[in-house]
């Protein structure tokens, strides 16, 4: 072997180790970044040559820079973070929804009722008393209010999913074009390790999808992704298909993915936040359903036992609380009858129209509304309410679970995420080291075999 | 298993987040003395809590109406007392008179008496109680009786619901209690007028008729003593019940204060240990010592 052999052989390990410099200070200042791959850099050892009878080593030089990656584990992130997604969306939701129902052990609902039929039966010791008459009123319109403001406030939920829903399709056709952009241009590459920064790009898409819309994917032999939506795949290669905002038969807002022969219906199927949302609106709207369907038998069973009386002046009862035209809209439209509210002796406590001051008969029937179960499929008012509420509670707090679980299902995942492409900084500040060590030998040698030059060229001169 | 910084300082964000909504938890529990604090806590209780909830107002109900139905019955029992003295006068007044001893004037001084102690039977009569006539019926809102004690009240009589299935009179018919066996008024209008007519056997038969009068007065009062006792039950019922309801609520929705305030300082304590691991952490690089 030359010096000259020895000053190439040296400058190779310059340049491996001023390479392995290179890839630890890019793992070191991507240590904080989200979705960020350890890098390391592959070496490979030159074939020996032959010299007079002796194998000789030409060095090493840097043959690539490996991503640390699992595909499989990828994967398994990208679902787990569609169903965190989803579930913690609908925890969220379902909280503000919760919200509506009031706090405090009691809550406003059944305070309410229990209001209602408590003012009744005060008014039992004196049914012509006006002030007793007033709390009546009062505790009706405490009632209407609390049932109306809570259908309100569910409505206006279901309005803020249907938005959020809605203005969340853009940005996830924005991010799919992009993994069909870097799909391209990972194919390009020709390899599946393919440009580092590349893949992170994309399976940090990939998980954000996921996040959005319960995308799934799948990474084919060629490195691309394949990202689907509902089990149709909206990402193929280069070309994506957008996901459509539409409206469906009750003019709700829904997501269509498009398809060759047009479009298809995906929101009941889609996960991430956008399912969570659609999950936390058909619960809302359920509520919204069984409110309604209170509001209306209460409603009319009051007016209805309320017409067989008469008031102070003899006159048969009129609504207590406003004729409910419908099912639905009828707790939203929960009110008292204005001819009530200005006047409570207009309520018809009365069982004869002979207008005497304590006669209280259909004040004690209507009191006895409180255990009658005819009007609510065998409940009672109370039951009703109470199993309305555990329902909200079950669900908010089912959801709860849900979200925890699946955070947890992550958080686990992206923990053997980060213990295989994460970067430790210890580990690169030994790396660092190494190659700062090696450097120095190959530029001590580098500079050997200079002085050694110079010394056999002098002699030469 | 690799074990970077980025991991090590997720963790510690993870575990400081849930004792940050434990914690928040605890708070809301030892500031409002609950555990169920909305629905979704114990959803499963939610039918019992509502149900204990509605048991203590309905309790509650049936105490303020017990209450004001013993008073109501106190003041009825006051006014068939007074009454009840009144016709006691009456008759003895009738036995001075009765005999041939005694002479037309006297007999005329004694109706004087006697036509006002008629007055005095007819305001008891009239009683109310915070404006209601308490032997009007359910009539309540007008007076019952005239000058003349013609009734204007009506049969029916008001009542006050004071328990689940129980019910009581907070009014009387005053028809049946002053006019009904015998009418009270006009047995003291006769005995006026035969002791103006110095009629010695139309007092007789006054003493007769007041005798009469007294025992329906008395029966009365028993049955209101008899209401009284019910309303009385009813309240000590209500009162326990009330009690009782309570104490079974908070033992499901009331939160242990020193339960709670124990949760509360572990937590706080916790998160105080947790922020020194993480500070502590930031020491703990190579990159340090190179």
């Amino acid at each position: 072997m030359g010096l000259l052999d020895a000053l190439n052989t040296g400058a190779r390990g310059l340049a491996v180790a001023s390479a392995g410099i290179n890839v630890t200070t890019q793992n070191v200042t991507g240590a904080g970044i989200e979705g960020y791959s350890r890098r390391s850099l592959r070496t490979s050892q030159l074939d020996p040559v032959n010299q007079r009878g002796l194998w000789i080593g030409q060095g090493a030089t840097a043959s690539s820079v490996a991503r640390s990656a699992d595909r499989l584990l990828g994967v398994r992130l990208v679902e787990a973070t569609g169903a965190e997604g989803a579930a913690t969306t609908l925890n969220d939701s379902l909280r503000v929804v919760e919200s509506w129902f009031g706090t405090g052990a009691t809550t406003g609902l059944a305070e309410a009722l229990d209001g209602w039929f408590d003012a009744l039966g005060q008014a039992t010791a004196d049914p012509s008393d006006t002030a007793l008459r007033r709390s009546v009123v009062a505790a009706a319109e405490g009632l209407a209010n609390v049932v109306s403001r809570i259908a309100t406030g569910l409505d206006e939920s279901v309005s803020t999913f249907e938005e959020q829903l809605g203005s969340g399709i853009d940005e996830v056709n924005s991010m799919l074009a992009e993994v069909a952009s870097l799909n391209a241009a990972i194919g390009k590459s020709g390899a599946t390790t393919g440009p580092g920064d590349l893949l992170d790009r994309r399976d940090q898409l990939l998980v954000e999808l996921a996040s959005r819309c319960g995308a799934t994917a799948e990474l084919r032999a060629d490195g691309q992704a394949v990202v689907m939506v509902g089990g149709h795949a909206v990402v193929s290669g280069p070309e994506a298909r957008a996901l459509v905002a539409a409206t469906d038969d009750e003019g709700r807002v829904a997501v269509h993915v498009t398809v060759d022969e047009g479009e298809l219906d995906v929101t009941s199927v889609l996960g991430g936040q956008m399912g969570g949302l659609v999950s936390a609106r058909e619960l809302a709207e359920g509520w919204i359903d069984d409110l309604d369907d209170f509001a209306y038998n209460f409603a009319t069973a009051v007016n209805t036992q309320h017409a067989l009386g008469f008031d102070t002046s003899g006159n048969a009862g009129g609504d207590v609380f406003l004729a409910p035209t419908a099912i639905a809209g009828a707790a939203m439209g929960m009110a008292v009858d204005p001819g009530v509210a200005d006047d409570a002796d207009l309520l018809a406590f009365a069982g004869a129209a002979t207008a005497l001051a304590g006669d209280g008969d259909n004040l004690e029937a209507m009191l006895d509304l409180e255990d009658d179960t005819t009007g609510f499929g065998g409940r009672t008012a109370r039951a009703v309410l109470s199993g309305l509420v555990a329902d909200v509670g079950s669900a908010v707090a089912g959801a709860q679970a849900e979200a925890e679980a699946e955070s947890a299902r992550c958080a686990d995942l992206e923990t053997l995420r980060e213990s295989i492409s994460g970067v430790d900084t210890d580990e690169e500040a030994t790396h660092l080291l190494e190659y700062q060590a090696a450097y120095r030998a190959a530029a001590r040698v580098v500079s050997a075999a200079d002085e050694l030059l110079r010394q056999l060229l002098a002699i030469g001169g | 298993m690799r074990v970077t910084q980025s991991g090590t300082w997720t963790m510690v964000r993870a575990n400081l987040s849930s004792i940050l909504a434990e914690t928040r938890k605890a708070e809301e529990q030892a500031v409002t003395g609950l555990l169920v604090n909305r629905a979704s806590d114990a959803p499963e209780l939610r039918a019992q809590v509502d149900a204990l909830s509605a048991a203590v107002a309905d309790q509650s109900v049936y105490e303020r109406n017990a209450t004001q139905a013993m008073s109501a019955l106190d003041t009825m029992d006051s006014a068939l007392s007074r009454a009840h003295d009144a016709l006691t006068r009456a008759r003895e007044i009738a036995v001075q008179m009765a005999g041939d001893t005694v002479s037309a004037d006297e007999r005329s001084l004694a109706a004087a008496e006697i036509e006002a102690l008629r007055s005095t039977l007819i305001d008891a009569a009239n009683s109310d109680y915070g404006g209601r006539y308490l032997f009007a019926g359910t009539a309540y809102d007008a007076l019952p009786f005239d000058e003349s004690g013609n009734y204007a009240g009506s049969t029916d009589e008001p009542s006050a619901r004071v328990g689940e299935n129980t019910w009581v009179a907070t009014g009387r018919d005053g028809s049946a209690v002053f006019t009904g066996g015998i009418d009270v008024f006009a047995a003291l209008a006769d005995l006026q007028v035969a002791l103006e007519n110095d009629d010695d056997v139309g007092v007789s038969d006054g003493i007769t008729a007041i005798d009469t009068g007294l025992d329906q007065l008395v029966t009365a009062r028993g049955e209101i003593g008899n209401t009284t006792n019910v309303a009385e039950d009813a309240l000590a019922l209500s009162e326990s019940l009330s009690a009782e309801f309570q104490t079974r609520l908070d033992d499901l929705a009331a939160a242990d204060p020193a339960e709670t305030y124990t949760k509360l300082s572990e937590l706080r304590s916790a998160y105080s240990t947790a922020l020194q691991v993480a500070a502590s952490g930031k020491k703990q690089s190579l990159f340090d010592l190179m």
